[in-house]
């Protein structure tokens, strides 16, 4: 007899531990138990890509101007608020030591086709562009200026282009 | 604590390092440029007729050669405007002149006594090629008038005589 009065109050006691557990399936009355800190880090991206590596300027005739073989593409992508791209040349340096090199203000560039050349002597405002913008192609064309002092032969030097950025 | 210390300095220095180049991100990209520029020379020349003015001053200008026994100098009625450049100071511009010929070819006249004066200078007589353009001359635009005089005797028939004149050019090794 006592041993059915105590299997009847154990099953009491286990009837009252289960009714919470079934409240609990109540998503409203969930408490916070514990929190995952979650961090993403988006690093700033650049891409800066030149569909060539070289231009090559053919003088054959007369000082004057002279376009490069060929036109270079440039295409900017980035994710940061607010970009641009500055290009400058340094000078072209013979490979003879007779020759004088020839100054990097001899050296232009246009955007697009347009026929407005700008020297590349100094730093110069290629592209500007934002997050939001998607990566576009331009295509630039150089020019080199001769003169009658520039001695026959090769020269080599090159076009720096700089990516400036805010994040 | 010493080495507490430490790592909080390189800490900061490095965030002090790493800052600016993360708001500033500066990529290079190089493109080669190569020029190749080839030797090139400008010859420019206008032939003036005895009635321009031109050749009338420099005719003028022209040094008196004097004149051997049994020989006339005669003044061919025309001159030569020449502008010679070059970027290449190897080169060297030769005026060259064939022996002159009568109409129909029969007769000659040895080019060698042919003489050319140049801005007004003495005679030089075309025994071979004249040089206008000497090397290391190039780059600066060098004008020449050339008036021509032809040194006749007694044996050379009358009659009209015609020569082709050319520039040549030419390097030295």
């Amino acid at each position: 007899m006592k041993r059915k009065i105590f299997i009847s109050i154990l099953i009491i006691i286990g009837l009252f531990l289960l009714e919470p557990l079934a409240v609990a399936e109540d998503y409203s009355e969930w408490k916070e138990g514990a929190r995952l800190s979650v961090t993403a880090v988006v690093a700033p991206y650049t891409s800066v890509k030149l569909s060539v590596n070289e231009i090559t300027f053919d003088v054959k005739g007369e000082p004057g101007d002279y376009d490069a073989n060929q036109s270079v593409s440039i295409t900017v992508g980035s994710n940061q608020s607010k970009w641009s791209v500055h290009a400058k040349a340094n000078e072209l340096i013979p490979e003879s030591d007779k020759a004088s090199s020839l100054p990097s203000s001899r050296l232009a560039f246009s955007i697009n086709d347009e026929n407005d050349f700008k020297d590349l002597g100094q730093n110069r405002l290629l592209i500007e562009g934002d997050a939001a913008k998607l990566p576009t192609a331009f295509t630039l064309n150089f020019r080199l200026t001769t003169e009658w002092e520039d001695l026959p032969g090769t020269y080599r030097g090159d076009i720096i282009f700089s990516f400036l950025s805010s994040p | 604590m010493n080495i507490l210390r430490s790592l909080i300095i390189v800490s900061i220095l490095t965030l002090l390092v790493v800052l600016p180049a993360y708001a500033e991100d500066d990529p290079l990209v190089r493109l080669t440029v190569k020029a190749k520029i080839k030797s090139n020379v400008h010859i420019e020349w206008e032939k003036l007729p005895d009635t321009d003015p031109r050749y009338i001053a420099f005719a003028k200008n022209r040094t008196t050669q004097s004149v051997k026994k049994n020989e006339k100098i005669i003044l061919l009625p025309f001159a030569l405007l020449v502008k010679l450049r070059t970027n290449d100071p190897t080169k060297i511009v030769k005026i060259h002149v064939e022996n002159l010929k009568s109409e129909g070819g029969k007769r000659i006249i040895p080019v060698e006594k042919l003489s050319v004066s140049i801005n007004g200078g003495s005679d030089q007589f075309f025994i071979e090629d004249i040089a206008l353009l000497q090397q290391q001359e190039g780059s600066e635009l060098k004008e020449l008038a050339l008036l021509f005089c032809l040194h006749t005797t007694m044996h050379d028939k009358s009659g009209k005589y015609s020569a082709n004149f050319s520039f040549i050019t030419s390097d030295i090794p």
